[in-house]
């Protein structure tokens, strides 16, 4: 497998996005932030004529977003139908996969199997394939409860 | 053509197309199963189909090639070149046939048997069904319905020239137009920052009434008739009441209402749902009905209606009606509500509990209803798209559900407010008014976590934006934010206070993300003018999770009523509006009579005062703007002093507000009475009193009073303009005496008149030649002044008034 890959490292961990699945990476202008929501949508941005909602990968994952960096740019995505801005630490590079993911004993810890498809092998070395429905599915627990009825 | 016969055409024809591919695929192997099961599906459609119709040829060619294509598929027979050959010589005798049909033309008489027999087993026959009898090449799929029409055959209607056209095409044209929506928006928004430019501003303007002609025209391709939901009703009602033993009258209406092709879709298996349950539960078997003394035969109708943007689909049966006792016996039983919140609801609200999920008081199963699928469903799929449902109903006389939905999901007009930094828009549609006004005018009160407001003697609930939103309050203090008054499907009125209004316009509503649709705040996002994504809410939604949706809010109000009485008039009210140089400006509300609407051309500009035509009466104009007007009305506030009137041209009316801020004198401008503040923003406040002082004067009716002057070629000339400027008519000479409401003349023509003692009605105004006239009770001819005033008085005392009555 020889595919494209986008590389880039989310709460410190290098992660790798199939090339395929991002369709641009765009520079995050205002984002106008959407209350009621779990932490991890970080609001929506404009991109031309069209709304992104934006992500946030660390807080998707279940991870605080304490004490990582955060990219002034963002990958977009599309999943079923909606096109998403995803937040990292960083947007490092595209470079090829040399392998088929695979998995590692043990497994990734909790946050990081749920989202993973697992590890693959590439240009700049090993990195976690990441399952875009399953990232931006958002953590488990649904954050806080929705709908403060009076 | 008959609509159904077009549609027959236009499906076979489309089959075609896409099936001849098939056909020669499959003549080429004819042992291809998938390429035998498309075509299969061809003849068995139009087999299916022409049972709707009369034609028994077409039935019968079909029906003869299902036959033997299903003997192939169940493998009784194996497909063999001259099966294919027949099979082909059939359907493109079919097309043939079709293409003879769309021209209204009787197909030839042809050797249908011979096509027929063809498909039996070891033909000895090969034929050709372009044979001598069939039209000529008439199986090009391809050829397309509109322009079929070049070729006019006789008989040949000008049918309506119509194509089909993929849903995918339409709405990326649709998105496409949203698109340029936007772009206009965001140049209108620079525009508006570059200041006038008339040299752009006039084709933008066009721009702007042909990008919104061309949208119009693309909401409407996207518009279908209620009609081809309303189509497969009656058989389903007939079905149902046939298998339940009942007996059913169905009455449909509207069926002339257009809605997007998507909301009928939407709302197809709610209606059903809707019509089954009535069919099974809400109408009796027919001899209940007799017993209960109404006809045998139930009714069931169905009515569609448009207003505004919304749709409503009413949906009603004469049965039995919905039975509190055990809609509320059952709800206390699943736990929906408790005893005692049930004793506070009315019967109203008790009726609503059918739409909660887990409910269903159908006590058997039914084949009909009761499949699991509850009303719950149907609400939430209303919901989603903006819709809502609610249920009355008389026991023993019957149910009605009423379905809202609105008319198309793309575009809609829009409120955008501010709270708290944030924007957010709101739909028009909900919106019944905006209220700029403080805490104590709207006595605003905190009951426990409840906010109440009093609106026109109401009290009505509020909802602080961002408290619902859980956001930090903005700069404005509690109960001093702008009311946006939100009016729900249902009827209930309630108030969302944000800080500030920002703009309203078109929004182009795009969907948001399943994550964030799952809150319920939200319908959709948009994008404004300067490119900013704002967050459309969910007014329906927001209202239900507060459970402001119905009843409760009857009880406040009756409460409330007495004491809202007793707040209005407290604090002075003022009409807002925007004049024609863009400032804003208020007047005493007490000043500002009507507010008129005028054609351009009742405005007279010819004099140094502007002059207006209201109901025949002439009054004055102020507050044009310098240039020529530009639109073909123009809004006027009629303002009197209770004796006098003028008008005041206004750009724009904003709303009648309190004056709660202290008023700033202003010195420098007579004509500004003080400066105050609305809602943040100043406002200039007009002195009434300078105003009519300068500009009033009693209403002038159109039909002037006749004036009679004196006959000499001066007075035609000279005199009869002034004396028409101030409000006369001149009076002909034959004119009857006492229609003259004012008689000028020479002194000395005067003295002569008087020693004749001849009858001179209304007012006299006496003219002297001679400047020095000053002791006598006459006016110097060119003493314009005078003239002009002792006209005026003339004018304002009417026939008291006698000048110069000294003889």
């Amino acid at each position: 497998m020889n595919d494209l890959l986008v590389m880039a490292q989310i709460a410190g961990r290098r992660c790798a996005l199939h090339a395929h699945d991002v369709k641009s990476v765009i520079e995050v202008g205002a984002v106008e932030p959407v209350p009621r929501t779990p932490a991890f949508i970080a609001g929506i941005t404009a991109m031309r004529s069209q709304a992104l909602t934006v992500i946030d990968c660390r807080l998707a994952l279940g991870l605080g977003s304490d004490g990582w960096p955060t990219d002034h740019r963002a990958a977009v995505v599309a999943v079923a139908g909606h096109s998403y801005a995803l937040r990292v630490d960083a947007i490092e590079d595209i470079t090829t996969g040399s392998a088929d993911p695979g998995q590692v004993p043990g497994g990734f810890g909790p946050e990081w199997s749920r989202v993973a498809s697992g590890m693959i092998e590439t240009a700049i070395g090993p990195a976690l394939l990441l399952d875009l429905a399953a990232l931006i599915a958002g953590p488990a627990r649904t954050g806080e409860p929705v709908g403060a009825a009076a | 053509m008959d609509d159904l016969l077009a549609d027959f055409v236009a499906e076979t024809r489309e089959m075609l197309e896409a099936s001849e591919g098939e056909i020669i695929a499959w003549e080429a192997d004819p042992a291809d199963r998938a390429r035998l099961d498309t075509i299969f599906r061809f003849v068995h459609t139009v087999k299916g189909n022409c049972g709707f119709f009369d034609f028994p040829r077409l039935a019968g060619l079909s029906h003869a090639a299902e036959d033997a294509l299903a003997d192939c598929r169940a493998g009784r027979r194996a497909p063999d070149s001259a099966l294919v050959s027949a099979v082909l010589a059939i359907i493109d005798r079919i097309a043939a046939m079709v293409d003879a049909i769309e021209a209204g033309e009787d197909f030839p008489e042809a050797d249908d048997e011979a096509l027929i027999a063809a498909l039996d087993e070891e033909p000895e026959i090969e034929i050709d069904a372009r044979g001598e009898d069939a039209p000529p090449s008439p199986a090009e799929p391809g050829a397309e319905q509109a322009g079929d029409s070049g070729d006019v055959r006789p008989g040949q209607h000008a049918a309506q020239r119509s194509i089909r056209l993929p849903v995918d095409l339409l709405d990326r044209v649709m998105s496409g137009v949203s698109d340029m929506v936007l772009a206009r928006n965001d140049l209108a928004h620079r525009l508006r920052q570059a200041g006038n430019q008339p040299t752009i501003d006039g084709p933008f303007e066009r721009l702007t009434t042909i990008l919104s002609d061309v949208r119009d025209a693309i909401t409407r391709m996207r518009m279908q008739r209620i009609e081809t939901l309303f189509a497969s009703l009656p058989r389903l009602v007939r079905d149902l009441s046939g298998e339940l033993g009942k007996q059913v009258m169905i009455d449909l209406e509207g069926g002339d209402v257009e809605l997007d092709r998507e909301m009928i879709e939407v709302v197809r298996d709610p209606l059903t749902h809707i019509i089954r349950n009535a069919v099974d539960h809400g109408i009796e078997p027919p001899s209940d009905r007799l017993a209960a003394g109404k006809r045998e035969i139930a009714l069931l109708s169905i009515a569609a209606r448009q207003s505004g943007n919304t749709i409503s689909i009413v949906v009603s049966d004469d049965g039995r009606g919905l039975d509190e006792e055990r809609i509320a016996a059952k709800a206390v039983a699943t736990g929906l509500v408790s005893e005692g919140q049930l004793r506070e609801m009315g019967r109203d609200k008790i009726l609503q509990l059918i739409f909660e999920p887990g409910f269903s008081t159908a006590e058997k199963v039914t084949g009909v209803s009761g499949r699991g699928v509850g009303l719950d469903v149907v609400r939430q799929n209303l919901e989603r798209v903006g819709g809502s449902i609610k249920v009355s109903s008389q026991p023993g006389v019957g149910t009605l559900f009423t379905l809202q939905i609105p008319l198309t999901l793309s575009i809609i007009a829009g409120l955008t407010v501010e709270t708290g930094e944030q924007r957010f828009a709101v739909p028009q549609s909900y919106v019944e008014e905006i209220v700029h006004s403080s805490a104590k005018a709207l006595d605003y009160t905190r009951m426990g976590e409840t906010a109440l407001i009093t609106f026109r003697g109401e009290r009505v609930p509020c909802l602080l934006l961002s408290d619902v939103l859980g956001l930090e309050a903005g700069d404005v203090a509690e109960g001093d934010h702008t009311m946006v008054m939100l009016r729900l499907a249902s009827g209930d009125l309630f108030a969302l206070a944000v800080d500030r209004i920002h703009s309203h316009g078109d929004l182009v509503v795009k969907p948001l993300a399943p994550a964030v649709m799952k809150s319920g705040f939200y319908a959709g996002s948009t994008l404004l003018d300067d490119g900013r994504p704002v967050l459309l809410l969910d007014v329906t939604n927001i209202a239900g999770m507060y459970d402001l949706v119905s009843d409760a809010r009857t009880r406040v109000l009756k409460a409330g009523m007495e004491e809202g009485e007793r707040a209005a008039g407290t604090a002075m009210r003022a009409m807002l509006f925007t004049d024609f140089a863009g400032r804003r400006l208020g007047l005493r509300l007490e000043l500002v009579k009507r507010i008129e609407t005028a054609a351009a051309s009742a405005v007279d500009r010819s004099t140094g005062t502007a002059r207006a035509v209201i109901d025949g009466v002439i009054l004055p104009l102020v507050g044009l703007p310098d240039g020529p007007l530009t639109s073909e009305k123009v809004r006027l506030l009629r303002l009197s002093d209770g004796a006098c009137e003028l008008l005041y041209a206004v750009a724009e009316v904003d709303d009648a507000v309190e004056l709660i801020e202290p008023l700033k004198p202003v010195a420098d401008d007579p004509l500004v009475e003080a400066m105050t503040l609305v809602a943040g923003r100043t406002v200039t406040l007009i002195d009434g009193h300078e105003l009519f002082a300068r500009h009033g004067e009693p209403p002038e009716p159109a039909a002037r009073p006749l004036a009679r002057l004196p006959d000499s070629e001066w007075a035609r000339t000279i005199l009869a303009p002034l004396v028409a400027s101030a409000g006369y008519e001149i009076a002909e000479a034959n004119a009857p005496e006492d229609e003259v409401a004012l008689t000028i003349m020479f002194d000395e023509v005067c003295e002569v008149a008087g020693g004749l003692d001849r009858p001179v009605s209304g007012a006299v105004i006496r003219l002297s030649d001679q400047p020095d006239g000053t002791g006598r009770q006459t006016i110097y001819r060119y003493d314009r002044a005078a003239l002009v005033e002792a006209l005026h008085r003339a004018r304002n005392r009417g026939h008291a008034a006698n000048e110069g009555a000294s003889a």
